[in-house]
This record gives C-alpha cells, structure tokens and sequence, in this order.
C-alpha cells in the first residue's frame, strides 16, 4: 500500500501562489471543543491558529472586511489580503462544527463569468456563485453516472473538480459516459475524461488522479483539499469507510449509482446549515417573500443503509422498492465483485438476494417485481444517468452554496414509474 | 421391424442397437445423396468458423466502441444495455427522430439520443450561439460562439458516436419546407422549444400528421414532459389560446405606475427610432406632430414627420430627444390635468438639470450590471448608446433596421436609460441593469441540471413510445423542491382528459369578440391569427368572399378596411384555414364595445360559453388590479425569446389530473385557474 503522505503537496501554478498564507492557512484543521471557545475576533482567531506574522508579512497585508451578519450564512469572515503588488485577494474564514477553514474568494465576477453564468446567477444569486466558484470537488469514479455529475458541476462553475478513477475505460461505457473519447477505451478512466471536462469550462481547474481507493486514508480527505466528495461505482463498505473519512475531515458526501435503467444516491452533509426562501401569503395583499436560516442533520451511510424497519411500520409501507433494490445490487457486487448482466446465472442470485431481503425485512416480495430486477441488468442506461446525475449536481451545488433545503438523504430514481422520490432513511448519530 | 414386433422391443440389448445405429441419409434437397465423409466436413467447417467468430468478438466490439453495440461477450464481461429489451433496441436503431430546437434542453436530448442508440436523427434550430448559452448548452463552447446552434449540435454529437446519422437544419421550424409530409417520415418528434407559437405549431403538424409528438419545458428549477398523441392525450392548445401578460397603451404612454411600463415605453421607443415601424399605434410612445403644435407661435400647420425621420434630420442628438421625452412630452401630459387628480404627476426634466448625483440604492453590489445607475450616468449612457446605435444604423442598408436584442450592449443600455429616466420622472424606484435587462429580454432563469432531467426523461418517454406503451407516458413534472411524500420527479397518475372544446383538436370552432368597427382586416390577420392562435399563412373566407389570402398582394386593398366596412355581421362565421398547419376553424365573430382594459379583442371557446368567459375576465380584472398587474388580452405581445420554458407546472401532480378534468367541463378556458391556482407562477410563454 501506498501510504498517503508521499503524495507531493499541490504544486501552485504562479510563484506568488506560493507565498505562505493560502497555504499555512488552508492546511490547519482545528477541533472545536479546543479551538471555538477560543476563537473570539478575527485577529485572535488567526493568533490562536499560530499565525501571528501576517500583519507584518512581507507578502500580505490582512485587513477585515467585514463580518457577515446578515446571518443567512454561516458564520463568515472576510479578509482583505493585499499584496504588495496591490493584486488583492479576499478570504473568508468559515466556522462549522467540525472545522475551521479559510477559502479564498474573490470580490468580483470577472465580466466575463458575469456574462457566461448570467441564467444561472439570475435564478440562485450572485453569493451563491461565489461560493461554488471557491468550492472544490472529489469525483470518485468514472462511469456514465460519474460524466454527468462531472458534466453539470463543471458547467456550473466551481473552483476545481479532480476526477479519481484507477479503472480502465471499456466498450460498456460507450452508452453513457460520453466524456471519454472512442480511441481513448482501454486508458485509465480519468484521465481519459479530463480533457472533454475541461472544454466544457476553461474556467474551472480539471484534474485526474488514478490511485486506488483503498490506498487513500483520512489524510487525503481533509477539507484543505476538497469541499465535497461524490463517489459512484464503490462497494457497500467502501462507501462507510469513505463517510467516515468525509465526516471527519467536514466534507459534505454523496454516493449514487445508476444500474441500466434505475439509479439513486445518498447524501451526507453532516450538519448543514442553509438558507431557503419562504412564501407567506395573505389573504390580501402581496405574496412576501422572507429568507429564513434553517439547519438539516444527516444520518451516515451505515445507518442509512442498515435501516432496521418495525413490522408493518408506516415508513416501511411508503417506502420505495428502489431502497431494497439498492441492498439488493450492494449485496450482489459485494459477492461478484460485478454488476448483473442478463444471464440465467445473475437472474436467479438476484432472485435469491430479492427473496432474502425482503423476508427479513417481513415485506412482501411483490413489492419488488421481477419487472423491476429486469431493469436494473446491463450497462448503466445514458438518460438515467442524465436524470440522476442532474439532480445529485443540483445536490452539490446546494450544498456547497448552503442555499436551500438539500434533499435529507436518499434519492430513487425507479424505473417503473418514472418517478424520481426523496426519503430519509437512518437515525442521527447520537 | 421392431416397430411390428412389440417382443423385439423387450430386447434391451438389441433396442440399444437399433437406436444407435440408426442410418441417416443426407442428400442434397432430395437431388443426391450425399457421402457420410462430406457432411462430416461440412460439420466441421461450420464449427471451425463459428469458433473462430466467437473467439473474434471482443475485436469486433473494439472496432465497432464508437456505436452502442448490442454484441455482448461474457468473458470480458461487457454489458449491453440489456435493461431495454432487444426488440426495442432494434427499433431504435431504425427508428427516425426529429428534434426540434438545440438549446438547452435540445443539447442534453441530442447527446441522450445518441448515446441510447438512435442512429437517424434530425434537428432544427435557427438561432446562433451566444456567450450565455455556454453555462447548461454543453456541446457548444466558447470559439463556437456566433455559429448556427444546429450545426455545432451535430458536430459535437457525432463525437459521440461517428455512425450516426445527424441531420442539421439550421431554419425555422414553421417555414413552409416543413410541411406534412416532411413531418410524417419521423417515427417521433420531440420539442425542445423556447415559445408558444411555434410549440403550437408543431403541435398541429404532428396532429394533422398523426406522429407522437414529445412536449418540454423547464423553467429554473422546475420543469415538465408530456405525450401529444391524437386520441389518446390532450393537445398542447387544449387549454386554450394562451394569453400574454400584457399592459393597456394608456397606463404604458400615459401613466407609468411601475417599472415594467417604463421598461415597455423604452422598448417601444427603441423600435420607434431604430427598429422596425411598430404594426399598431399602441406601440408608438411619441410622435413629432403632438410637440410640434405645442410649440407656439407657429402657426403653420407642422408637416407630417415620422419620429424616425425626425430623429434623423436632428442627427439622434442626446440633448434634444432627452428634452423632449421628458420634458415637453411630459409637460404635454401634465397638461391633461384630469389624470393627475388621483395620481402623482410627473416631474419634468431637463437635459441641464442639475442631478443628484447620489447613488439612488445603496443595497451591496454583488456584479457589475447589478449597480442602479444614477441619473447622471443614466444620461451618459443615454447619449452613448444613440450614438452608437447612429452608427450601427448608418451601416444599414436601404430598408432594413436595427433589431432589439438584450444581448446587443447599446441597445440593451439605451433601454436601460430610458426606461430609468422616466422611472425616476414617474417618481417609480429605478432599478438596474440587471434586472431591466431580465424584464425586457423576458429573460427565464436557467441551469443545465433542470435540462438534464427533462432531456433524460424525454428520451424514457420516447422509449416508451417507440415500445408502443404509449399508456405509460403520464406527464412528468420536475418540482421545484420535494412535496408530499418525497415526490420530486412525479408523474400524473392519469392523463387529463381532452377538452371536448379545443379549437385545435376538436371543435374547430372559436369566438372573436371584438369591437367590429374599429378591427381592421390586417389586425386580424396579425394580431388575433398569427398572434393569438398562432397561424403561420392563414386565408380568410366569408362565404365565398376572399378577405384574407395567402398570396401576396390578392388582398391588400381590404388590408385597411374594418370588419363591419367589409360586411361581416355580428354572430357571422368566417372560414380560417392555414395551408401549411393544414387546419382549418369556424371563427363566429361576435361585435362588442370592450373597454381600454379589455384590449381591442379576446377569443373564447363558443357561444354559449362565451357570457361566462366574460365574467370570468371581469372578475379577473377586479383580482389583477389588486395586485398591481393587469392581465386582459391587449395588443402588445412580448415574446419570450429565452428557451426552456415550462408550459405550467402543478404544484400538486397527484390530483391536478382530476382538477383539470373538472375545469375542462366546467370552463371552456380552464389556464387563467391553473395560473391562478398555480404556486410556482411558472406559466410563461
């Protein structure tokens, strides 16, 4: 095994980058219970993270800017870093439960972004985009699913994507993932993708990484890195490992999955705060609209995944089959390390999983129809991907702009219906 | 033998012999026969090359990744789309497409199609691409910008998969060339539009052609799929000609009260001076005749000059049209002091007047555009912008003229100005450019995830279709956040039954209700038939008669003349038809003096429904004046050119199925209580 500490720091593009703020800064991870009640002003805060130079920096002048107290966002500072060769730079400090971070920002859109991210801007705002534009994203796995996800959030325009991937691209992947190029099936995954991602937007930083999952630890998934992980394509305990990762380095996850024609993922934003828009309408009168501050918990993926249901419990009579569908297709690749194909041999162990997970929940195996297990084998269906992949994108940017209620914390997609339905599944950790 | 003798047959041993011995004579159909040592080679031969192909196959699918290839190998483990079954995926593969529009959601529909195997595509678009396109539609970027939007589709599309067949046309879907037949050789049509008119066009082709037409929108974060198929669906229009939000002349010349009426004048006046001259007198925000008699002394009677004229000979000088737009015209509506007694008058500016120059809001700026200008700057960027817009219209060549776009800097910043100056001359909060330029372009919000869902699910319904499981195309809504019981994606569970009423496709028969003495046969032509029930080259008839036709010039001497100076009588019919629709109505023109707020006409289902519709647009009235906007059909039409828009979205899908089909029955024009009802007030066309 690789250990992770070998991997070399990111190399920083500009000289100027290289000066010691964005990454002394960027690099702490500190533990509320030690570091919130000392946190205090802004000046002391920086103290207490053992930056005590930086006034007197020969590179950087810090000045505050402001303090966020319109509180529709968490708490935030900014800072005023000019350099001596007046090209300023802000950051924002933001404190969250678990960590304590500085992300540079920058005040202004470029004309340019202005005009390039003009729809968009006019329907989440200008504060939102600026939050995505300093967000960095973790994709895991290189599928049909995976270019969708990559696809929106380039286009959106967020900081960075780095895409992970350590398979090689194969002929399956022609009917979905539409980032990797025809001559280029038989290399790695990733790296074939980077360059139709990047074209999609030169203003989003692109990367590829190829290491296998099982090399990387807790290290490697600190918020100094990435803001949010998506992964697709992992087995069930890859995927508790890596939220278990992500909850301890303060990253928001996300898990989804598409098989041929159904999909669905997870999501995990620890504790999130957000801001969403209320209508109130009177009797009389105009309808008002009011920004209101709301917090959302989330249950892990182990928990979620291992839901224990009561006989005849409300919950397990409104679920979706698509939940035990999910257990199903987890519990399959986990024994043939392989999505199911249509033959004979993976119908009848599909048939066996259905029988034996739906007994022990006590639920009637109709409610998993033979229909549904057809349209679950073979390559992952293009327009499922488009349908998942879109809404789990919209997903993130909620999430890294903490704008609007996120889905709390499953998504089907179900094949049968075409219905598309969020539930919440799991118990908060206590 | 053993067959006649049952004893024989006990002989276990000698019924083992037979069996296995058995002679078979193969001959070469019946001609020869054919020696055991040849048929053995043949044998052989077969399995050899059999062997030899299965053991070839993994290179064939290497020579073939670029298609969705259906040949499925089990030891290198390579999975076909087997959730859909063969049958299905052979129809694909033949199976003709047409997709109509490749902007937002068009672009994610084409990749979707190529991808799922559909190998005959054609797609329709006219427009060119834009920098603000590039953030949701993917396969263009930035050095495509200024390219036809078709093109650029097929090329990127082809990337995907160089074997299928795309076929680009960069044209309007409603120009004659697309008729019947072209429409009937697709097995399916799927619309991926920005407007009304030509969704309704399409609608009609694919009625009169009998082919499933697929209808979308997306609006933000919402969006919808739904089936059109002749006796099975309702069609797009079954709700009715839809209506546009729209303002009376005098509240927009006259009596701004908000900033959308000023933001309409600026338009108006933009068209007055450097566009097209506006078809009716409504949209004529000023006129030199009205100035020049104010001035006194002259007693000369003023000659007749155009505004444009006007503005040509005086060189589009800022100083002079900044006076007279907002102080002599407004003086002059000073001066009908009857209007001011309820409302607050206008206060006069002058291009020397001294400006506050203050910035009027003092709310954070997050971009650029989003700052409000002050008046100072506005009038900077007024003269900057006639002078630039001078320029551009001297470039011109005899009989052409500017074209408003939003896109376009000084004539979005003329705009801008003008309509900020008189907002403030109104005493009406200016705002900025930002959000001047989201009400003038009618601009729809839009993000490549909503696209994404819509196009993914079009091609679902479109498999579906091509499966002949029509039944299980329920509309689909995208919502804007999750509803009852986690519904986020939700499809109807029934279809809405068709109105029995529908112009389109089933009665064929519609009210004009209109004051019949001041209608001109070019208002209907233009306003009701090519506006309102969007009609592409109608003919009109009466009786015998000839008032409207489609050839040019046949009728150009009625073109001026009203409906009463050309004989129609109230409660009379005229036969409507449109060739290139291939649809024909009844249309019962019915005479009635309509009030300035009515507008000049509004078109009802029939008759006997038409008392209860009138009642219905009186209480609306009364409903719009509360909230400040006022909704009755009037002249003015402006036109969403942004795409991805949504036709309506129900807030509650699982019972708007039974809500429509009760307003069907009860309510000839059941869209103004969907909008009403209607939460997320995304019904824009």
């Amino acid at each position: 095994m690789r250990p992770l500490a070998a991997l070399p720091p990111p190399k920083p593009k500009d000289p100027r980058e290289a000066s010691p703020l964005p990454h002394s800064l960027s690099s702490i991870q500190v533990d509320e219970r030690v570091s919130l009640p000392r946190l205090g002003p802004p000046d002391t805060c920086l103290f207490t993270l053992g930056i005590t130079d930086l006034t007197t920096s020969d590179f950087f002048k810090i000045s505050r800017l402001q303090l966020d107290d319109d509180s529709t966002y968490p708490s935030r500072t900014e800072y005023n870093c000019t350099e001596l060769d007046h090209l300023q730079k802000v950051y924002y400090v933001e404190v969250t439960s678990s960590s304590f971070k500085m992300v540079e920002t920058s005040a202004q859109l470029t004309a340019d972004e202005e005009k390039l991210y003009d729809r968009q801007i006019r329907l989440w705002g200008i504060e939102s985009q600026k939050r995505l534009r300093s967000a960095r994203l973790l994709l895991i796995g290189l599928g049909g699913l995976g270019a969708e996800v990559t696809k929106n959030i380039v286009l959106s325009g967020i900081k960075s994507v780095t895409l992970l991937d350590d398979k090689l691209s194969t002929k399956d992947l022609a009917f979905s993932q539409f980032l990797i190029p025809p001559e280029k099936i038989g290399e790695n995954r990733a790296e074939a993708s980077v360059e139709r991602a990047q074209n999609l937007n030169p203003h989003v930083e692109v990367t590829s990484e190829t290491f296998p999952l099982a090399d990387l630890n807790q290290e490697y998934f600190s918020n100094s890195r990435w803001d949010v992980v998506v992964a697709t394509g992992l087995d069930q305990d890859q995927l508790e490992r890596l939220d278990g990762f992500c909850r301890k380095g303060g990253l928001k996850f996300f898990a989804g999955e598409v098989f041929g024609m159904f999909g669905y993922f997870f999501s995990d934003l620890n504790t999130h705060s957000f801001t969403k828009t209320v209508k109130t309408i009177p009797k009389k009168g105009v309808v008002k609209e009011e920004s209101v501050k709301e917090t959302s918990k989330f249950p892990t993926f182990s928990s979620a995944i291992n839901q224990v249901f009561e006989k005849n419990s409300s919950q397990l009579r409104l679920l979706d089959p698509s939940y035990f569908v999910i257990k199903i297709l987890l519990k399959f690749r986990a024994e043939k390390k392989r999505n199911p194909t249509d033959s004979d041999e993976d119908w009848d162990q599909l048939i066996l999983l259905r029988d034996q997970e739906l007994d022990k929940h006590h639920h009637p195996r109709e409610k998993v129809p033979d229909e549904f297990l057809q349209a679950v084998v073979g390559a992952e269906v293009g327009p499922v991907c488009a349908i998942v992949g879109a809404v789990l994108s919209q997903e993130v940017i909620k999430a890294v702009s903490h704008k609007d209620e996120p889905h709390n914390n499953m998504f089907f997609f179900n094949p049968l219906n075409n219905k598309g339905t969020v539930q919440k599944l799991g118990k908060l950790e206590s | 033998m053993m067959r006649a003798n049952d004893r024989l047959c006990n002989n276990k041993k000698l019924h083992l012999y037979v069996t296995m011995k058995q002679t078979v004579e193969f001959t070469a159909c019946g001609f020869f026969k054919l020696g055991y040592p040849l048929v053995t080679s043949i044998i052989a031969a077969a399995t050899t090359y059999l062997r030899l192909l299965d053991a070839n196959t993994c290179f064939y699918i290497a020579k073939l990744t670029v298609t969705p290839s259906f040949l499925r190998t089990n030891s290198h483990r390579i999975m076909a789309l087997t959730s859909i079954s063969e049958d299905l995926r052979s129809k694909v593969k033949s199976s003709k497409i047409l997709v109509v529009g490749a902007g937002g959601i068009g672009c994610e529909l084409l990749k979707n199609l190529v991808l799922t195997g559909f190998e005959d595509i054609e797609v329709l678009d006219l427009d060119t691409i834009d920098v603000s396109n590039l953030n949701r539609q993917f396969l263009f970027q930035r050095k495509h910008v200024g390219r036809p939007k078709a093109e650029v589709a097929k090329e990127s599309c082809l990337k995907f998969n160089p074997k299928a067949k795309i076929t680009a046309h960069c044209a309007n879907v409603m120009s004659k060339e697309y008729n019947m037949s072209y429409f009937e050789q697709f097995n399916v049509v799927l619309n991926a539009l920005d407007n009304r008119v030509a969704r309704a066009h399409v609608n009609r082709m694919c009625l009169s052609a009998n082919v499933p037409l697929i209808e979308s929108g997306t609006s933000g974060y919402a969006g919808q799929v739904e089936l059109i198929y002749k006796g099975l669906t309702p069609c797009y229009e079954c709700v009715g000609p839809q209506e546009q939000k729209t303002y009376p002349a005098c509240t927009i010349r006259t009596t701004p009260t908000e900033h959308i009426h000023c933001t309409i004048w600026a338009k108006y006046l933009f068209n007055q001076l450097f566009g097209e001259n506006p078809d009716n007198s409504d949209e004529e925000v000023f006129d030199v005749r009205a100035d020049a008699k104010n001035e006194a002394g002259d007693k000369e009677q003023p000659k007749k000059t155009s505004p444009r004229e006007w503005a040509q000979q005086t060189g589009y000088e800022a100083e002079l049209l900044f006076n007279k737009l907002f102080n002599d015209d407004i003086l002059y509506n000073l001066s009908m002091s009857d209007l001011w007694k309820k409302r607050k008058p206008p206060v006069p500016l002058l291009w020397n007047n001294n400006f506050d120059d203050s910035p009027s809001s003092d709310s954070p700026v997050g971009m650029n555009d989003q700052k409000v200008w002050t008046i100072a700057e506005c009038k900077q960027q007024f003269a900057d912008a006639l002078k630039a817009l001078k320029e551009a219209s001297l470039e011109l060549g005899e009989g052409e003229s500017l074209v408003w776009d939003k896109d376009d800097e000084p004539a979005m910043n003329l705009v801008a100005a003008a309509a900020n100056i008189r907002a403030h001359v109104y005493g009406i909060p200016m705002k900025s450019k930002f959000d001047i330029k989201a009400m003038a372009g009618n601009i729809i919000p839009a993000i490549a995830t909503s696209n994404a869902v819509v196009a993914g699910m079009i091609v679902l319904f479109a498999l579906k279709v091509l499966d002949s499981k029509m039944e299980e195309c329920k509309t689909v809504y995208l919502r804007n956040s999750v509803g009852f019981r986690g519904a986020f994606i939700a499809p109807e569970k029934h279809f809405p039954t068709r109105n029995p009423k529908c112009f389109v496709c089933s009665s064929q028969q519609i009210s004009l209700v209109t004051d019949m003495k001041k209608l001109t046969l070019k208002d209907l032509e233009k306003l009701v038939l090519k506006g309102q029930l969007s009609m592409i080259e109608p003919e009109v008839m009466m009786d015998e008669k000839v008032l409207i036709s489609s050839e040019e010039g046949e009728t150009d001497h009625l073109a001026n003349k009203t409906l009463s100076e050309v004989g129609v009588l109230s409660g009379g019919q005229l036969k409507v038809e449109d060739f290139v629709q291939n649809y024909e109505i009844k249309m019962i023109v019915v005479d009635k003096q309509l009030n300035e707020d009515e507008g000049r006409f509004f078109i009802t289902g029939d008759l006997d429904t038409m008392k209860s519709s009138t009642k219905e647009i009186e209480a609306e009235k009364s409903t719009s004046e509360t909230n400040g906007a006022a909704s009755a059909p009037s002249t003015s039409q402006p036109e969403s050119d942004e795409d991805d828009v949504v036709m309506c979205t129900e807030d509650e899908p699982s019972t708007s199925g039974l809500s429509k089909r009760k307003s069907f029955e009860e309510n000839p024009i059941p869209v103004k209580k969907r909008r009403t009802e209607a939460e997320d007030c995304v019904i824009i066309n």
